[in-house]
């Protein structure tokens, strides 16, 4: 066991600095999906907007600290205006149904792909981690990348902010009121476009600043968008909608599976991700954190 | 503004429903400053729509809804709602993944300092102070009508909409719920009240307005209507 | 397979009316041109051949697309627009990613352009499904790309030709070098799960043990859907294995590359692998962990000879980057065609062109000369290469050829 666990160590950290990259992109995809009722196919391409971003900023070879919080900067701001823009253009569908609005932010994917691929060409791009997280520290004996060990320090922290935020504070409570009742939160004052604009915006920060935190590891290219949303799809799907715990473990998970289920069962790489999504379907179908019913029953007996 | 002498809430050929049905049809409507005016009727005759239409939650069709003579028709609910109008609707909708502190909390009217506050809201209802930890779901009947009642106040309304405050409680809740309301009367709170329970009608309104497909068809003071019970049978079909 | 989900893109059209612009200006400009020196050429009066381009401008492959077009359109352009004597019209088609958006290309190119011959085409998949389409319209078709073995062996045809490689040959040419170096130590061989891959292996496997060499263990992994390396990167420091054999392209290079440094790999086990894995962009992302990584490959920017000191100062001054081996590929292409259009007299038809690719001789490449095999593949020189600093960046060097 011991022996085990020593051989799998790195592959373990390492799913979970792929599991907590990886949350950073869902929890916005599940916020805004759940919460907001918008399946957002763009996300994936605001992913890649904040990759971008870091190469330019950054660069290839290697850049300051100060150059990739300048590039999150960046990220966080194109974030923003795009989410309200998606909120802008999507509201007016909201009666239409689900599909008009994916396939609206399919649209929106679309295009935003194709702006990157003709700003920054085809090739594939890297990016630099900053300066003094460049190279691997000694984790128990095992080389790691030390990038990677503040992937999972950023990440961690940005999940107990997430969930501090929607479980803990008012704006949170707001958002969660206005999903179980839009109507109610309106009659106590409310202005419900502001809750969807600023959660929309809010997802999208996550997405694009996941973009750039994951610039160093996955690089920027096309199609990484695609890799990305799907990911993040089936981490909202194996989680449930609009959990944030769901998404902390679903992420999690994905990332074991995508590394440590990779080591041991090579063979299987290509089925696993499905594979594992297939399983907790049939086991729990509203996902791991899934809830029955959000509203209370009306007037339950007293 | 002119409000000083009209009334508070003032209706007039006011006409709604959903997807171009006309559910309440051309109705006129007073509510004075500090008065109670309920409104009495059968399942069905537009009531909860009425009270929807003042709240902006149904857009009406033409007519008109004004609050101390400020023109409410076609605003949306939370401008209505920050204009001074508190729902408690049917079926309290507490917000059920909320904790009670949370449902009030959010109710609260961020810089804009009022007479209540969510701990004066627990004084008034210390049922709820016991358990501000506990989810709206997980509260009685009347402990969510209370916690309705509570969620409305902390707007700070003039005007209260209160819709079947009765509804399926418990005898005692009922008694605590009338009052609670008879507390929030003396403070000068004007309210607009449907209620299927003539006992509680009576006990709280000082004028009744009884409606029949979508229309106001007879109104007088409360002791009035009590005097003349054949009036009561006809559009109620009680005694 | 998520890079295949796009439904479709903009992008195509956007660079296929650049590219008419561009070929159309081409063709003004070689009137000019002509016009002003009175008509020089070998065939009496300004024929024109309508020559097809067959390459990805959308998806994965899009950059090598890029490189292909500028060494075709380097070559033509220092012809003065003309290969053998007549005027060139390209006409280009969008290859995409795969045969589901190339073969309809290619039947535009045959069938409604009229072209006389096609050169292009990066994906194997995409030459093996057109191969009957223009071997029955008698339109041969260049290829300067596509390395699957099969293309110039069971598949091959009068009218397929490649003057770039065959997938087995740089890997193949590798493996006696490879099994010196690490003498009787293990090595450690990992592809990218798709033919291509499995062909580089075989080739490098076949030489490389036939030469004394041990595979210590070999694993493929899921090709376009492997993004961290990290788990294999585990089980080839667990192997016991002394070196590292690889093949990938494109962004699993630069990935595989990059997390081989970071995991500590770099400094521990040399890594091997066919070229493609440090050429063009890809060196550029890896950058540093790309430092000192040897490889094997038919072209290098610095090999000394006169052709590619022409070849590459002419593409770095157009370019303003150095020259690929897909860059290369095509130049030859638009060079092989070159010799066959000006072998023919009158009329031109495909047929003709098939038969002038025949008799073409020696090739004088960039990458030194090369002639065509039976089966209509180049037989040139490998060299052994290895990534070093060039000023900011990085370059490929050429240490040594590598003995076949």
């Amino acid at each position: 066991m011991i022996a085990w666990l020593d051989a799998n160590l790195v592959s373990i950290l390492n799913g979970v600095a792929f599991g907590l990259l990886l949350f950073t992109l869902a929890v916005g995809l599940s916020l805004i999906f759940g919460m907001m009722d918008v399946l957002n196919l763009s996300h994936g391409a605001l992913y890649l907007v904040g990759a971008y971003a870091a190469y330019r900023v950054v660069g290839e070879a290697g850049g300051s600290l100060g150059a990739f919080l300048l590039a999150l900067g960046v990220a966080g701001v194109l974030g923003l205006a795009a989410g309200a823009l998606l909120a802008g253009i999507t509201q007016p569908l909201a009666r239409r149904g689900h599909l008009h609005q994916a396939l609206l932010t399919l649209g929106v994917a679309l295009v935003v792909a194709d702006l990157l691929s003709a700003l920054f060409g085809d090739e594939v791009h890297s990016v630099a981690a900053p300066a003094g997280l460049r190279g691997s520290v000694r984790v128990l004996g095992h080389g790691y990348p030390a990038y990677r060990l503040f992937v999972i320090g950023v990440g961690l922290v940005l999940a107990a902010l997430v969930y501090l935020l929607v479980e803990r504070s008012r704006a949170g409570a707001v958002i969660r009121a206005t999903v179980a009742d839009r109507d109610m939160v309106q009659a106590i004052g409310v202005d419900t476009r502001k809750v969807l604009v600023g959660v929309f915006a809010f997802g999208t920060l996550l997405a694009t600043c996941g973009g750039v935190l994951g610039g160093p590891i996955l690089g920027a290219q096309p199609g990484l968008d695609d890799t990305v949303l799907i990911l993040g799809l089936v981490i909202v799907v194996i989680g449930g909608l609009g959990s944030v715990k769901g998404a902390f473990f679903g992420a999690l998970l994905i990332g074991q599976i995508q590394v440590l289920g990779v080591t041991l069962l090579p063979e299987y790489a290509s089925f696993l991700l499905f594979g594992t999504m297939a399983l907790i379907l049939t086991l729990r179908p509203a996902g791991l954190a899934g809830t029955a019913a959000r509203t209370a029953a009306p007037g339950s007996s007293g | 503004m002119s409000a000083a002498t009209g009334p508070l809430l003032e209706a007039r050929g006011l006409r709604s429903g959903y997807r171009g049905s006309m559910v309440v049809d051309g109705i006129d409507l007073d509510v004075g400053e500090g008065g109670l005016v309920a409104i009495l009727g059968r399942n069905g005759v537009g009531k909860t729509t009425l009270i929807s239409t003042i709240m902006g939650l149904v857009r009406p069709y033409s007519g008109s809804v004004r609050l101390a003579g400020r023109e409410l028709a076609g605003a949306r609910p939370d401008a209505i709602a920050r204009a001074g109008v508190g729902l408690v609707p049917q079926g309290r909708r507490v917000f059920a993944p909320l904790s009670v502190e949370e449902n009030l909390r959010i109710a609260v009217r961020r810089g804009r300092a009022g007479r209540w506050t969510v701990e004066r809201v627990y004084e008034l209802l210390p049922q709820l102070a016991e358990r501000r930890s506990h989810r709206g779901d997980q509260l009685s009947g009347g402990e969510q009508q209370m916690l309705a009642i509570g969620r409305a106040l902390l707007g700070n309304p003039r005007l209260l909409l209160l819709d079947e405050p009765s509804d399926g409680l418990a005898p005692a809740a009922v008694r605590g719920v009338e009052q609670v309301i008879t507390g929030l009367r003396a403070e000068g709170l004007a309210v607009l009240l449907v209620e299927q329970n003539l006992r509680v009608a009576f006990a709280l309104a000082d004028e009744i307005v009884v409606m029949q497909k979508g229309r106001i068809v007879h109104r007088s003071g409360t002791t009035e209507f009590r005097r003349s019970p054949d009036i009561a049978r006809r559009f109620l079909g009680v005694a | 397979m998520g890079r295949q989900m796009r439904v479709g893109r903009l992008r195509p059209r956007w660079i296929l009316a650049l590219a008419g612009l561009a070929a159309a200006t081409m063709t003004v400009a070689a009137c000019g041109g002509s016009a002003v020196r009175g008509g020089g050429g070998g065939g009496g009066d300004q024929e024109t051949v309508k020559l097809g381009v067959l390459l990805p401008l959308s998806g994965v492959y899009a950059p090598l697309g890029e490189d292909m077009q500028q060494g075709l359109r380097l070559y033509i352009d220092e012809h003065g627009g003309k290969l053998g004597g007549r005027r060139v019209e390209l006409v280009t088609a969008d290859e995409g990613e795969g045969p589901q958006t190339a073969v309809p290309a290619a039947k535009k190119l045959i069938q409604q352009d009229r072209v006389v011959a096609v050169t292009g085409v990066v994906s194997s998949a995409v030459a093996l499904g057109v191969r009957d389409l223009f071997t029955e319209s008698k339109i041969p078709l260049v290829i300067s790309n596509a390395g699957a073995d099969e293309i110039t062996g069971e598949a091959s045809s009068d009218y397929l030709w490649r003057t770039s490689f065959a997938n087995t040959e740089p890997n193949a040419a590798f493996g006696p070098y490879v099994a010196d170096q690490v003498k009787g130590g293990g090595v450690y061989v990992i592809a990218a799960d798709y033919a291509a891959g499995k062909e580089a292996m075989g080739g490098f496997k076949e030489t490389f043990e036939a030469a004394g060499g041990k595979v210590a263990d070999e694993r493929y992994t899921p090709f376009g859907e492997t993004q961290d390396f990290q788990p294999y990167l585990n089980a080839i420091q667990r192997s016991g294995a002394e070196a590292v054999y690889c093949f990938y392209a494109g962004a699993e290079a630069v990935a595989f590359v990059k997390q081989y440094e970071e995991f500590g790999l770099a400094d521990e086990l040399p890594l091997y692998s066919a070229g493609f894995l440090t050429e063009g962009g890809a060196l550029d992302a890896q950058g540093d962990a790309a430092l000192g990584i040897r490889t094997s490959l038919n072209y290098a920017p610095d090999l000394d000879n006169p052709a590619n000191e022409r070849f590459r100062a002419a593409y770095q001054n157009r370019f303003e980057e150095e020259p690929t081996t897909y860059a290369v590929a095509s130049y030859d292409a638009a060079a092989v065609l070159d010799q066959a259009l000006t072998s023919i007299d009158g009329d031109v038809t495909g047929e003709q062109i098939a038969a002038a690719l025949g008799e073409v001789g020696e090739v004088d490449s960039p990458r030194g000369t090369w002639r065509f095999s039976e089966t209509h593949n180049p037989v040139q020189k490998y060299y052994l290469r290895e990534v070093r600093k060039q000023g900011a960046g990085f370059t490929n060097a050429t240490v040594r050829e590598l003995e076949g």
